[in-house]
């Protein structure tokens, strides 16, 4: 790592030195004595027509600008301006135009006209700056566009502190769909234009020219210059096979020419657990316990419930002490000696004597623990970045240093990162251009144990636990659990977070691009770039015993793991422009590219180390059990591609690509497709027609685009049928030995050399229009996406045994929508105040529009939860559809159970206070007045009928506001955390909603069953689960406070803005749990056929930050 | 024009673009079929094949190993009047729904089981399409893993065949891994004929003898076959391979019943064929232990293990071991009382003071010196204010809970845990400690496969002795003796079933294998007998039989299917959730129903994932 770091450093001091040197041969040469020892004797003749022009460039804030090419127009005289922006330059006369040239500005030609001093100031090159978007391998006027491009700048993408950059992009772009884990560092999930595909919906990323799919967490947001979301096939299929998802292009920094700006971005605020859930306290908790078992049945001899902590009374004791279960002060098993310390306490739970007459002495927490509040608390967060950037026409460097820092909400959760990037270009000669980008980033996460929705994670423990057990015990020191009878099986959450705190994963990547650029002749420019990809994974988990949990853990252990991956990203490509005639451009583009990726992992685990201390956490110092495993995997991509440009007049615009692509994931034969795309654009506000609307039309572009991109995420050996082993599935202890087992193998992978290329073929029509001089902008798209010969491992029979499935080609879905983005630019106050105001809305249709061409075809999303599957993927319904069972109400009266239909899922259901489901149908596909299996149908969609985003920004003087808020309408959301506080499933904390809205007798507004311990049919999947999942949050308001010039050019400053900032300040939403904001489940690919289930998901924060944004 | 043309040189093989060995890649640390084509390859996928007889295969979601348990023990035991799924009321709830009759297509249970057995079945085929290639073996090797490929093979169909019936018979002919649709058979046709043909290869060919204990041997193979034709009610000529299996001598009744319940006594001189278990084998979670049955425990009580309280003895099983004063069991009584359990008795009862004023509802602990046992007794007040001594004051106390009473079969206490009895070597159970919610599942813990205190660290897994190396013996001499019993009385040789029986109680009366106190005496009132008397009734020797059978094979996941075959199951378990139902308030109204619950349903997920054309070749089973 170090190594990379030094020649960048060396080129930072190359290229300032070089400014430096220029700076001094420049002011020796105004010493008389010293030019007339360097002038050509000849030059000093005394020749009257040699006349000498300087003069000062500067800037459009009046500031000096060096390195500006100053030219004799038609020759190769000239010079460049010094570190004052001056400059001079002897001429034989003075009738010539000097052309004042500089990267980033508009050249601007001054006739001489006899004058000898000549000051110029030059403009920012507005077209170079804002109107060109990067599109694939190169640039593109934005006023060429023909495809579907959104563009975000740095501005709008830092406006929400976030670690990753796929984060930043919620809410900016219409059709761009964003959902995040909301951990410190966790998984982010970006889908453009609804779902594509049922295996994996991720866009592929170029960053700097180098492709990605992978986690973006490590990359520095900051560094960001700008972001294109190439939105439809037009613009996307010159990334071909990877681009069916769409494909986000990221931009960083570049350096300008110019003396070095130096800058310091910081950011510190906290963030602040936001609504919680509604659960019982200690006594509502007994309460619902005993009226639910009596309910039941579930009574001793004496009518009673028998609990260990409640007793067997008519109504639930609270006891002292929950371990051992159930005593009372006074009780000799919790007797304290003189000190007040209990003499029978002992942490040696493998103590013969342990639960005997040795306890880990727990009190009662009468009133009740609020889990969720001990586990998510206020935590701070803050960003720092550093920045040098600079050069002049010749090279030119744009360096960084950031530190981000998150702390989670969830305590003792945390993301921090260190990068650092240089960027660097150098024109070697006129024709010739070098140039690197390169970001090292090192980050260091800790997550919450088992990872985000699962019923084994702190935030499930946190409602799975009961209200009664304190978070410590009367050590104080050591943790409260369920290790007393009748508290059921939760771990403390406090305690596994606690013990998970120095489980830190650390990740190094190093990614960025060289390239060179030679203009081979005028117009005829080749370039080539290779970039890297290098990533390095360690995480040392070590899991500490739970010694206070009804079910601790047998050992201590450890596992270790170490991953490396590369991918190396080579293309090459030519271009050339051609104009002629009457307003005829070209832009020709054609290249190659090759990728190549190769990944490596390695993990051990030991079991039983003597200490817990943090420097005995490696695996030597474990005496158990040992394990290893390692493996790898390597992939290969080639392709050749082409693009034209033909614009006439600027008026009509056409564009065609066309992709090659050679896949190593598909057999020989089928390794080979074509990606072509067309599109057009019409710019009618040019037209003679147009004219007479000029006064409110300023410009207008219609365009219309076809194309058609692929998907490759099958795997990466999906052709092959492998065999392996594993001393798990395939070891066999056939001696009898009892504590050897003998290796055997397995087929683990079943092989699909018929696979081919999924294509996703994408029409899209849209609408780019500025109005009243540039006050409104408007662009507007309606669009299709067809995804056919869908990739997809379609289950085999388990008559096949069982081993991976491969991808097959099967089924096709279809996308459709409308994206539409407005913006209102408005000055009042006589131009002391200026506003926008944007909006952005989007819609989407998906269907999966076939399978295996028989509709009853169904494929769940999850199957490893309690309940039976409730998310599915079936024909004429939109991908991960809910499942389940449909509720009407509840029986009130025992007549009104005994006339509906008879429920087989379970006996006695047909009574007063149980659900009463919905006959949906039979075996024959009519209701058959008897529920059972046959009644269960698509119940719901977690896809929203439209997603919105509003932004606003006034600026006054020096002060800014900033609001911006995002929202989704019309989806729902299943609630599984229902099956934990809802109903009597665990013995955990239940739902305020259990105890109170539960149906009693004459209760006709109850949303839940009678209270009963044993009903296990009302926790099936059904609508009860569903909730309308609708929010709209305020995810920013920023007021901005620019300090005035005259104060900070005094302390030598450029600019100093700071401000404050709320974010996710309020959130509109019906939704119960803890957050709407509901993705997917888990954030690795192949999770898109079950979006939208909340299995106690980490909530966002609310966030007040101060920020300062420093330059000179 | 020299550097031009280097350009050009350069450009052009850029633009030419990679050749297409750039994109050949291959997968790591696996093998193509090709490098299995030798002796040591097809001898890796023989015990690939074997592998899946603990029931563990490649994971795919939660809880797969529980529902592929060598044992069955959710479908054998819980879902029959043995035992309860246990713990509470909301984990595991698809045994939940087995266990209350609510037994449908969709229950993940079935189609783990479904999986399991099939994937076991793919890899003997995966064996036997291999083996044609492979040169480097002899005719002997070869015939040898054929025998053993089959006799697995015929396995695992038969556990499907009794869970479902109309299941498809995978072979070699038609299995193709490289065509997933190959398997798509329907599931008309009898497989019984397939199974017994795949038994009768193996038994024809395998040594009576094998120098590895986890490979069937001729009897093994023999046993199997009978097994089969039992079900078959193929009497004749079950007797002729049972009785050959005695003849062979190879085989006794170990002296301690108990033996063939423990790890150190593994593939002992009554074992058949066993499942055999190990750990600490490389396995990273323990998963060649017997992980099927890792929810098996008692939950708490600072005892064996902290995890999960499932597969508790219904009492329905407990009072099938009472006995009356000849040592007999009460064939047709048992069930109408109780044994005395513990049920709301916390384990911590204080003693009995009698300084004390108790009040109403108070439990306390008595000794009762009079008794022959010294026995622990534990009475409940019936009033406020109670000081009298419990034992003889019965208008305020009444008997909660009592040690040791009644006769007892001393099976019982090997095959049930239950307070007061020593639990193998963990102590005495201490009842409702052990137990994570007593009010749901009853008093009682699971015993067989338990493992003892002295196994941990050896015969158990070091992450977690609840995954131990107790093997699981699927058939035993016993069962040959018993079947035997049950061909004779079949074929009306009443009085050789008698004997066969009393070779089981015989054992079983030994009493160095009764569960000891720590005193060595013995910890309940033990009595068994032989049946004196000529059996003269056939329907009598039968049920006999058969009582025999459930008392020797208690919780060891044969009851419901024996039960189907005996063609009892309605009138058994029927009158098992009327009484039940009264105990455990959710086996209320609970009902078999004839014609469908014989067998389980075929899992739905494998009818749709059958089709061919839109069609599916798989056929539901009646009435689901």
């Amino acid at each position: 790592m170090l190594f990379r770091v030094i020649p960048m450093s060396i080129m930072l001091c190359l290229s300032s030195e070089m400014t430096f040197a220029k700076t001094k041969w420049e002011d020796t040469s105004e010493d008389p004595l010293s030019a007339a020892e360097t002038s050509d004797p000849v030059s000093i003749t005394d020749d009257p027509a040699e006349i000498i022009v300087s003069g000062k460039i500067t800037d459009e804030n009046a500031q000096p600008l060096p390195g500006v090419n100053v030219l004799l127009k038609g020759t190769t005289i000239g010079t460049t301006t010094d570190s004052n922006g001056e400059y001079k330059l002897t001429l034989a006369d003075a009738n010539g135009t000097l052309t004042f040239s500089f990267i980033g500005y508009t050249t601007q030609e001054v006739a001489i006209d006899n004058r000898s001093k000549i000051d110029i100031s030059l403009n920012p090159d507005v077209v170079a700056l804002t109107e060109v978007v990067v599109t694939g391998y190169g640039t593109q006027s934005k006023r060429d566009i023909t495809g579907a491009v959104a563009s975000i700048d740095n501005k709008q993408l830092l406006a929400n502190p976030s670690a990753n950059l796929g984060q930043a992009l919620q809410g900016k772009v219409a059709g761009v769909t964003v959902g995040n884990e909301n951990s410190p560092g966790g998984g982010v999930m970006v889908r453009i234009r609804g779902f594509g595909t049922i295996n994996d919906n991720s866009p592929l990323y170029v960053i700097d020219g180098v492709p990605t799919k992978g986690n973006l967490n490590t990359l520095n947001l900051n560094d960001i210059e700008s972001m294109q979301v190439l939105k439809d096939a037009s613009a996307a299929s010159i990334y071909g096979s990877r681009a069916g998802n769409g494909v986000v292009i990221v931009t960083t920094k570049k350096g300008k020419a110019g003396k070095p700006i130096f800058t310091y971005d910081m950011y510190y605020g906290t963030q602040r657990p936001g609504k919680l859930l509604d659960l019982l306290n200690t006594d509502e908790y007994a309460q619902l316990t005993w009226e639910a078992r009596k309910n039941a049945g579930a009574v001793g001899s004496n009518g009673n419930p028998t609990h260990a902590q409640f007793g067997n009374g008519a109504t639930p004791v609270i006891p002292d002490y929950i371990f051992p279960a159930g005593a009372m002060e006074g009780d000799p098993r919790v007797a304290q000696d003189a000190n007040g310390n209990y003499v029978n306490y002992s942490a040696n739970i493998d103590g013969a004597d342990f639960n005997k007459t040795k306890w880990l002495i727990t009190k009662a927490n009468k009133t009740g623990t609020k889990w969720l509040d001990e586990i998510f608390n206020a935590a701070p967060i803050q960003n720092h970045q550093i920045g040098a950037s600079g050069g002049n026409e010749n090279g030119r460097y744009a360096v960084s240093v950031n530190y981000f820092d998150q702390k989670g909400i969830m305590i003792y959760t945390n993301f921090k990162r260190y990068t650092l990037r240089a960027n660097t270009q150098f024109n070697i000669n006129k024709r010739v251009r070098l140039g690197e980008n390169f970001q090292i980033g090192y980050s260091e996460r800790v997550g919450q144990p088992n990872g985000n929705s699962n019923e084994s994670n702190p935030t499930s423990f946190a409602f799975r636990i009961q209200p009664i057990v304190p978070v410590y015990d009367v050590s104080g020191v050591n943790f409260g659990g369920t290790r007393g009878t009748d508290l059921d099986n939760s771990r403390n959450p406090v305690g596994d977070l606690y013990r998970n705190k120095d489980n830190i994963q650390k990740e190094v990547r190093l990614f960025g691009n060289a390239y060179a650029e030679v203009d081979i002749i005028d117009n005829l420019t080749a370039k080539t770039s290779f970039g890297i990809d290098y990533n390095i994974y360690n995480f040392r988990n070590y899991t500490i015993r739970d010694i206070e949990s009804a079910e601790a853990r047998g050992s201590n252990s450890l596992q270790t793991t170490n991953n490396f991956e590369w991918t190396w990203t080579w293309y090459n490509t030519l271009s050339y422009s051609l104009e002629f005639g009457d307003g005829h451009r070209f832009n020709f583009l054609a290249g190659v590219e090759s990728i190549k990726d190769y990944f490596e992992t390695f993990d051990a685990s030991r079991t039983n180390f003597s200490s817990d201390d943090i420097e005995n956490r490696y695996l030597s110092g474990g005496t158990g059990v040992q394990t290893n495993n390692g493996g790898a995997s390597n992939w290969a991509l080639a392709s050749e591609f082409g693009k034209v440009n033909y614009s006439l007049k600027d008026k009509y615009l056409l564009e065609g690509t066309i992709r090659r692509d050679r896949s190593s994931r598909f057999s020989p034969q089928f390794r080979s497709a074509v990606f072509s795309a067309a599109s057009a654009g019409w710019v009618l506000s040019e037209e003679s027609f147009a004219a007479g609307w000029s006064t409110w039309l300023t410009r207008a572009k219609l365009r219309v685009g076809w194309g058609q991109t692929g998907n490759q995420e099958i795997g990466n050996y999906n052709a092959l049928t492998i065999y392996a082993t594993n001393p798990i599935t395939s070891f066999y202890d056939i001696s009898g030995t009892r504590t050897s087992a003998v290796p055997g193998y397995e087929l683990t992978q079943f092989g699909n050399a018929k696979a081919k290329w999924e294509t996703t073929t994408s029409t899209n029509i849209g609408l780019d229009a500025t109005l009243l001089d540039g006050k409104i902008d408007v662009a507007l798209d309606w669009y299709t996406r067809v995804t056919s010969d869908m990739l997809f491992p379609v289950p085999a029979p388990l008559t096949s045994g069982v081993a991976t499935v491969p991808f097959q080609n099967i089924g096709s879905m279809r996308n459709r929508g409308i994206d539409l983005s407005l913006g209102y630019n408005g000055q009042a106050l006589g131009n002391e105040l200026t506003y926008t105001i944007g909006g952005n809305f989007s819609t989407y249709r998906n269907e999966v529009t076939k399978t295996t061409g028989n509709p009853a075809t169904q494929y769940f999303g999850i199957n490893d939860e309690r309940i039976q599957n409730f998310v599915v993927t079936q024909q004429n319904y939109p991908i991960s559809s809910f499942f389940g069972y449909k509720v009407d109400g509840i029986f009130q009266t025992d007549d009104e159970a005994a006339a509906a239909p008879v429920n087989n899922l379970g006996t006695n259901q047909n009574k007063a206070g149980r659900f009463h489901f919905v006959d949906v149908s039979g075996p024959n596909g009519v209701p058959d007045g008897v529920i059972n299996t046959n009644d269960l149908s698509i119940i719901g969609s977690p896809h929203p009928d439209f997603t919105y985003g509003i932004n606003v920004s006034v600026n006054y003087k020096s002060f800014g506001l900033t609001l911006f808020g995002q929202g989704v309408q019309g989806n729902q959301i299943f609630n599984y955390v229902k099956y934990w506080t809802d109903f009597p499933t665990f013995g955990g904390n239940r739902s305020t909603r259990m105890l109170y809205d539960s149906w009693r007798p004459g209760k006709t507004d109850a949303v839940l069953p009678q209270l009963t311990s044993s009903d296990q049919v009302s926790i099936l999947p059904s609508t009860y689960y569903l909730e309308n999942g609708s929010y709209f949050r305020m995810k920013n308001i920023q007021i901005t406070y620019n300090l005035p010039k005259q104060l900070i050019s005094k302390m030598g400053l450029g600019t100093v803005r700071v401000y404050v900032q709320s974010q996710n300040l309020f959130t509109i939403t019906k939704y119960s749990g803890m957050d709407p904001e509901i993705n997917l489940r888990s954030y690795t690919s192949g999770n898109d056929r079950q979006i939208g289930v909340d299995g106690g998901a980490y909530p966002a924060a609310k966030q007040y930050l101060v920020g300062l944004n420093l330059s000179f | 024009m020299k550097k031009n043309s280097i350009i050009i040189t350069l450009l052009i093989s850029v633009f030419c673009g990679c050749s297409d060995s750039f994109l050949d890649v291959k997968p790591k640390a696996a093998l193509s079929s090709t490098a299995l084509q030798n002796a040591k390859g097809v001898n890796s996928l023989l015990i690939g094949a074997y592998a899946l007889l603990d029931g563990w295969a490649t994971p795919e979601g939660a809880y797969r190993s529980y529902q592929v348990g060598a044992d069955n023990w959710v479908y054998g035991s819980v879902a029959s009047d043995d035992a309860y799924k246990g713990t509470i009321a909301g984990d595991q709830p698809p045994i939940s729904l087995i266990e209350q009759g609510n037994i449908a297509s969709d229950n993940v249970y079935f189609r783990g089981k479904w999986r399991g057995m099939y994937d076991g079945i793919a890899r003997t085929n995966d064996v036997l399409q291999l083996l044609p290639k492979v040169t480097d073996l002899s005719d002997a090797e070869r015939t040898q893993i054929v025998a053993e490929a089959r006799f697995l093979r015929g396995h695992y169909h038969f556990e499907l065949k009794k869970m479902f019936n109309n299941v498809p018979y995978i072979d070699e002919v038609v299995y193709d891994p490289n065509n997933l649709e190959s398997t798509k058979l329907t599931n008309t046709a009898d497989i019984w004929p397939m199974i017994e043909a795949d038994l009768k290869a193996a038994y024809d060919v395998l040594p009576v003898k094998q120098a590895q204990v986890g490979r069937p041997t001729k009897w093994a193979a023999a046993a199997t076959l009978a097994k089969a034709q039992l079900f078959q009610k193929k009497y004749p000529e079950a007797k002729v391979l049972l009785e050959a299996i005695v003849n062979s001598g190879q085989y006794k009744l170990a002296d301690k019943y108990h033996d063939n319940f423990r790890a150190s006594t593994n593939n002992n001189i009554e074992s058949i064929f066993e499942i055999q278990y190990s750990v600490n084998d490389g396995a990273s979670g323990g998963e060649n232990g017997n992980i099927g049955s890792t929810l098996n425990y008692p939950y708490g009580g600072g005892g064996v293990t902290t995890c999960c309280g499932f597969f508790q003895p219904s009492q329905n099983l407990v009072n099938a071991f009472k006995t009356d004063a000849a040592g007999l069991p009460l064939l047709d009584s048992f069930n109408s009382t109780d044994l005395l359990n513990d049920q709301g008795v916390e384990s911590s009862v204080a003693a009995w003071s009698a300084a004390t004023a108790y009040k109403k509802d108070a439990m306390v602990l008595i000794v009762d010196a009079a008794k022959t046992n010294k026995e622990n007794l534990v009475y409940q007040a019936l009033a406020d204010n109670t000081n009298a001594n419990p034992v003889t004051d019965a208008v305020n106390w009444k008997l909660k809970w009592a040690e040791a009473d009644e006769n007892l079969d001393p099976r019982l206490d090997w095959t049930v845990g239950r307070r007061g009895i020593p639990y193998l070597d963990w102590g005495v159970h201490p009842g409702k400690v052990y137990v994570r919610d007593q009010a749901y599942g009853g008093p009682y813990s699971p015993k067989k496969h338990v493992m003892y205190r002295s196994d941990v660290g050896t015969n158990t897994f070091a992450g977690n002795p609840r995954l131990n190396a107790n093997n699981y013996r699927i058939i035993r001499y016993s069962h040959v003796l018993l079947w035997l019993a049950e061909v004779e009385v079949r074929l009306g040789n009443l009085e050789n079933a008698r004997g066969y029986v009393n070779q089981i109680r015989a054992r079983a009366a030994k009493p160095e294998g009764f569960v000891k106190n720590a005193d060595g005496t013995d910890a309940a009132n033990y009595i068994i007998g032989q049946y004196t008397a000529t059996w003269t009734d056939p329907a009598v020797a039968l049920k006999a039989v058969q009582f025999e059978e459930r008392l020797e094979f208690g919780m060891e996941g044969h009851r419901r299917f024996d039960l189907v075959r005996w063609d009892i199951a309605n009138t058994t378990l029927n009158n098992y959730y009327l009484v039940e139902g009264t105990k455990r308030s959710y086996l209320k109204g609970v009902l078999f129903v004839t014609n469908k619950h014989e067998y389980f349903p075929i899992p739905i997920q494998e009818i749709l994932n059958s089709q061919v054309n839109g069609q599916a070749t798989l056929k539901q089973n009646p009435n689901y």
